[in-house]
Formats: structure tokens, sequence, C-alpha cells
């Protein structure tokens, strides 16, 4: 059985819950509070992570505590060929990059969300102007995607974990004021990640 | 606005089914969308009841949903024709999405703010669509970069350049007074692909110029 130890404001926890409900997996959740009790922070949770972030995914003795390992391990176990191309070497190339991209998108206009939300320090200004650097090179390479027939981060007529990793911060990022008028690829593509079967959301994200 | 005329603020493939484009011309912004029936609509990106952007709502073939309280609004007349919270109550004629005018040419779609009779820009027949660039730049300024890297200008936001061969039309859509978008088309009868990547690349370093500068 999987558990899920999240909190339901978190962006990267919207990652893997959004993949788990696209692959029909059930899993038992157990809610952190991260603000404002901060109880990821306390002792009874650091003994299970740590490093003290969210989500933390546990199946049998293994425990994950990053959104790229945990939707890897997900896909590789639980996904099939459609979501982990097991044989693709440049496939799995490209999904690891999508899935740093995330981790850029989580440090830039995720740190944003999270600050403005509740109350953290951060350099508010440098954030945003790395979130828009990394919104424009996206919209580019989704534009030219289109142009070529494929709907995804990664080529191929199916979505990939780069898309479920990207989408929440990106969706999200109009909570931080990084708006997204300017980037209508990027809009399309919100819209069809909203489209897939299973889809779910969380506070602040609309379905299809 | 009026007096401006048509202006670009999206090309024609930006506008597929089901989806609603957000756009910003001249500080208004804009909800446009396409209907199954191919009507492109242009509206104020606000929802007549709370002021919610119609951005945010769903293109649902003949009508567009308002996110909030799923008040709809026809296609082309952008009459509000359902209610959930009053599904047999009447609904007052005057109870409207407002309408801009909007039209399609060369690829590009274009409206117009005011309402007199605007003009189109002249544009060549057959082109091909190069990816918009949004620059953190007022459009005046966007343009007389242009004309200092010597660019042959049609109209003030409008110019003319030969690369690969193949004529590029720039027509620039102030967005914000900071902000303007510039549209591409491309006359050319060679494969579209790499001229489009070609002109991407030229653009994005004339933006990081432009950008750059105080």
């Amino acid at each position: 059985m999987i558990t899920l130890h999240d909190y339901d404001l978190s962006a990267e926890g919207y990652a893997v819950r959004l993949f788990l409900a696209l692959l029909g997996q059930d899993y038992s959740l157990v809610p952190v509070e991260y603000y404002p009790a901060r109880e990821h922070e306390g002792e009874a949770f650091r003994a299970l992570n740590p490093l003290a972030s969210l989500p933390v995914l546990v199946e049998g003795d293994l425990v994950l505590t990053e959104v790229a390992g945990i939707l890897t391990y997900l896909a590789a176990r639980h996904g099939g060929a459609d979501w982990y191309p097991a044989g693709d070497a440049a496939q799995l190339g490209r999904i690891g990059d999508g899935l740093a991209l995330a981790a850029r998108l989580a440090a830039s206009a995720g740190a944003v969300r999270l600050a403005d939300g509740m109350m953290l320090p951060l350099d508010g200004a440098a954030a945003r102007a790395e979130a828009k650097r990394l919104l424009r090179v996206i919209d580019e390479h989704l534009w030219f995607g289109e142009a070529a027939g494929n709907d995804w981060l990664c080529p191929g007529p199916r979505p990939s974990i780069a898309d479920i990793a990207c989408f929440p911060h990106i969706v999200l990022a109009e909570e931080g004021d990084i708006p997204l008028i300017d980037y209508p690829a990027i809009r399309r593509w919100l819209d069809r990640v909203r489209r897939l079967p299973g889809f779910v959301v969380m506070p602040g994200v609309f379905g299809a | 606005m009026s007096g401006a005329g048509y202006q670009p603020v999206a090309s024609s493939r930006d506008l597929v089914a089901r989806h609603v484009f957000q756009a910003c011309l001249s500080g208004q912004e804009i909800a446009l969308w396409r209907a199954d029936d191919g009507t492109v609509n242009a509206w104020e990106n606000r929802c007549p009841h709370r002021g919610v952007r119609l951005s945010l709502g769903v293109n649902l073939g003949d009508r567009l949903m308002c996110r909030y309280h799923g008040w709809r609004y026809e296609s082309g007349s952008g009459a509000c024709s359902h209610i959930p919270a009053h599904p047999e109550g009447p609904i007052p004629a005057t109870l409207c999405a407002r309408r801009f005018l909007v039209a399609e040419a060369g690829g590009l779609v274009f409206v117009a703010l005011g309402d007199d009779a605007a003009t189109m820009p002249a544009l060549p027949e057959d082109t091909i669509p190069l990816r918009a660039l949004p620059v953190s730049r007022p459009a005046e300024a966007v343009a007389a970069a242009l004309v200092e890297a010597g660019l042959a200008a049609a109209a003030p936001l409008h110019f003319i350049e030969t690369q690969d061969g193949a004529s590029i039309h720039l027509l620039i859509q102030p967005a914000t007074d900071r902000t303007c978008v510039v549209h591409g088309l491309a006359e050319t009868t060679a494969g579209a692909l790499p001229l489009q990547r070609h002109m991407a690349r030229l653009m994005e370093s004339r933006r990081r110029a432009w950008e750059a500068r105080p």
C-alpha cells in the first residue's frame, strides 16, 4: 500500500496526487500541516525525512522524498510502458531534463507562491525574473512542439511525468503574481493536461 | 483608443478548439475564443456579473461559461443565455459580454478597440505565421529600435525586412504601456519550420538587446 505524507496546498504534493489519480492508484494520505504549524520541521517528521520537506511517499520499505524520485518510481512501478519508456534512452533523458526543469520552477515560481501565501522570506523579484526566463523557454518549446504535432513537453503521443511535475508550478504561478498572459502555448498545454482522463484538482486549480 | 484601427492580438492558430486565449491591447484585457462554427469572439476579459476574467472560463463550443457562477454568454451576440442560480428566470436583454470588433487576415487575428470604421493593415496573401514574441518594453521603444536597425516601416507599428530570402512582416501589438508583442508573418513557399526557427532565434536575440536597455 502506498502512503503519501502531504499538505493539501503543496504544489509538489499535488504533482504526486495528480499522477496517482491518473494512474488510478489507491493510496492512503497522511496530512502534514506545513503552515502555520510547520509540522514538517518537527522531530517526528524529521525521523521520516531528515530534509524536512514534503511530500514523502512510502511503499513497503521504500521511502522517497523528492517529486522527481517519486514520479519516476511510480511511473516505472505502476505506469507501464505508457509512462515509463524503459528501452528509449533519449526519451528517458528528456524526461530527466523535464523533471529537473520542474525543480527549477519549484525554486522560482513555486517559491514565490509559498512566500506570498505563507509570509516566508524570499527575494521575490529575483525569483519572478527566473520564473519568467523559464516560462519563456517552455512556451517557445511548446510552440515549436505544436508546429511539429507534439502536444507534450517530451515529444511523443502521450504525456510524461515531466508534464505532471511541471504542471502544478505553472498552473499556480498566478498565485505568486506571475501572469501567464505572455505564454499562450503554455496556456494551451495547461488545457491539455486538465483534459487528461482521471485529472484531479487542488485549491486554486480548475478542471477542464 | 478609437482611431487606432485593427491591431494584431494573436495568430489564427492560437485560437484552437475549446480554448480561451488571453490578450491585452493598449491596456484592455481581451478574452478571445473561437466557436466550433469558426466564429471568433473578442470580449472584454471580464464577466458582467462579478468581474471574473472570462479567460478563466470554459469554451463550450457555442457559448463561453464563466468559471465563477456558471453564467453563459452566446458566441456572436455575447448575450447571456443561462444563469444557473435562476434557470427559469428571465434574463435581461441588456446582460451581455462587452464585444470588440475582430477580424482575421493573413493568419493573424486583429481587434479594433474603437467602434469607428476601423482599417486593416495591408498584408500579403500567402504567409506563414512566426512565433509572436512578448517584449517587456513599450511598443514605441521596439518600433524605434527597428527603425534604428534599418527596417522599412509600412506603418508606425508595421515593419518589413528580408531574412533568408523571405519577406518578413513584423507587426507590433501595444499590450500595456510598458510591454508589447511582436507578431510576424513570412512570405515564403519554402519549408516553414527552418524559417520560423531562424526568426525565433533572431527575435529572441533582439529582445535580449531591447530589454537590456535602460
